[in-house]
């Protein structure tokens, strides 16, 4: 056998060619032919992967929470590669089960996919050895192969979250969320569920960016997160600058707002904002009189004027009746139902 | 994943909304001081400033309504104020208001950021990026009205 593990050594180290299937099946038999006689190690969870029909294999390569049997390191003589990728991931070494479990599987899932880009390089160097009693495993290893390959897709992506985050104040009730580990990270549940909050963090900051203008040339939180602060305090700062000058100009405003209510009518303001604006306005400001007035009348707070409070009381009831504003709106009653009635109509 | 859907294309949408009220205020406060049509002191006109900013503010959030944790906290504050006294504050975020302690500190500006977006103290940080853009576009709706009432109120 060790002449034979020497003779394939090379081969495993050439460079990678495109995958052909058929001989992908031979050079995995030759392949699987070598570990499983692999002395000493017994059995081993990876060769037990490795004899297990395909779509049991990738289910088990999928599920994070597999309970994985107790694995001494398997060993692949043949090949320097994955024992350096063994070595790398140190659990191999360890005996225990359930923290590692993750770790393993995505281990040996990505050492599978080591084994299955190597294959090719097997198989360009036997072209002529076909044999008809390989061809039925070779079927069922290529299907293996291509679920493999799905899998490493998969595994390339960074998260398959399955959690429902369309509610934006899901934020602690996320259902069982399922995370897929990049290669090479570390993958206990404390660092993925600190992945995962992050990527969601990271998403919205995104978000931001877009909405923010110049941002999107920025990288780096800090100086995103800089430049939003600086957005928000220059809207701010217009909203005070606006509002001095409302206050200087002011004092000739008659809009007749039933008028601009019946105008708009379905069309949104903000879309033709500048055009309809003017003349629902201005077309009907004979009509104001004896209408203003009800709106002046007994609407007396002290503090801050919100005549709109009065018609919260009818569309949104978040605002629990407080008896002074129902007092107040009392005599007004026939005014806010009327423009409510108004607003009910568009 | 917070969806940045533009809220003001609905005809029934916020900026409409905010429009109404907004106007309604102003009309109401321009017709209280209905004696002297032009402030003349400094003093009476910050306070119409002051008056009129707080009612930009009031009519954007009430505009918005109670799904968004910064309307819900600009209008605590107004009814907190008019009534003067103090409501008990319904921290529902208090408990993970810490939970995200590693991130995002750079130079205090998560700090800064709570303190700008109304009611922001009791997030935690992925729903405060969520309020923020929100209130961001709040925010331009309310600069576009105002400076459209200005625009046709002194032609």
């Amino acid at each position: 056998m060790e002449p034979k593990v020497e003779a394939t050594q090379p081969q495993f180290r050439s460079g990678i060619s495109g995958p052909n299937p058929l001989e992908m099946g031979l050079g995995f038999d030759e392949i699987h032919g070598l570990i499983s006689a692999a002395p000493g190690t017994g059995s081993s969870s990876f060769t037990a992967l490795l004899e297990l029909p395909p779509p049991q294999a990738v289910e088990l390569l999928v599920k994070e929470d597999y309970p994985v049997k107790p694995m001494p390191p398997p060993i692949f003589p043949s090949n320097i590669a994955l024992i350096d990728r063994a070595s790398k991931f140190s659990v191999f070494a360890s005996a225990d089960n359930s923290p590692e479990s993750t770790n393993i599987l995505s281990a040996s899932s990505s050492m599978k996919l080591d084994l299955v880009k190597q294959e090719p390089l097997d198989s360009d160097s036997h072209p002529n050895s076909s044999s008809p009693a390989v061809s039925n495993q070779s079927l069922k290893s290529n299907k293996r192969k291509e679920r493999e390959k799905k899998v490493k897709e998969s595994n390339k992506k960074s998260k398959k979250v399955v959690a429902n985050e369309a509610s934006e104040d899901s934020g602690e009730k996320l259902p069982y969320v399922h995370v897929r580990a990049r290669r090479g990270q570390a993958t206990d549940s404390h660092s993925l569920a600190e992945r995962a909050r992050r990527e969601k963090i990271n998403a919205r900051m995104k978000l931001l960016q877009e909405l923010v203008p110049g941002c999107n040339k920025i990288s780096g939180t800090a100086m995103v997160l800089d430049e939003i602060i600086n957005h928000v305090q220059a809207l701010q700062r217009q909203v005070e600058f606006l509002s001095m000058r409302l206050a200087a100009v002011n004092p000739r405003i008659d809009f007749n707002l039933d008028a601009l209510l019946a105008a708009e009518g379905g069309s949104s303001i903000d879309n033709s904002y500048p055009g309809t604006f003017a003349p629902s306005i201005w077309s009907d400001g004979q009509i104001n009189g004896s209408r203003q007035h009800q709106y002046q009348q007994p609407w007396h707070f002290d503090g801050l004027h919100q005549p709109s409070w009065g018609r919260e009381e009818d569309t949104s009831n978040f605002i629990t009746p407080e008896t002074s504003l129902l007092s107040y709106d009392s005599p007004a009653n026939s005014a806010s139902l009327h423009s409510s009635h108004l607003k009910m109509e568009l | 994943m917070k969806i940045a859907k533009n809220p003001h294309t609905n005809p029934t949408s916020i900026k409409t909304r905010f429009a109404l009220r907004f106007l309604r205020a102003i009309n109401k406060l321009s017709n209280d001081n209905g004696t002297s049509p032009r402030p003349l002191n400094s003093a009476d006109r910050r306070k119409r400033c002051r008056a009129i900013r707080a009612a930009s503010y009031a009519s954007m959030a009430s505009a918005v309504g109670p799904n968004k944790a910064w309307s819900r906290a600009v209008l605590r504050k107004i009814r907190n104020r008019t009534k003067e006294m103090i409501k008990p504050r319904t921290r529902r975020g208090a408990a993970r208001g810490s939970m995200n302690p590693r991130k995002e500190l750079g130079l205090g500006q998560e700090k800064e950021l709570r303190e700008l977006v109304p009611g922001g103290e009791a997030m935690d940080f992925r729903r405060l990026l969520n309020e923020t853009g929100h209130y961001i576009q709040c925010l331009r709706a309310q600069v576009q009205v105002m400076r459209k009432i200005l625009h046709y109120s002194s032609t």
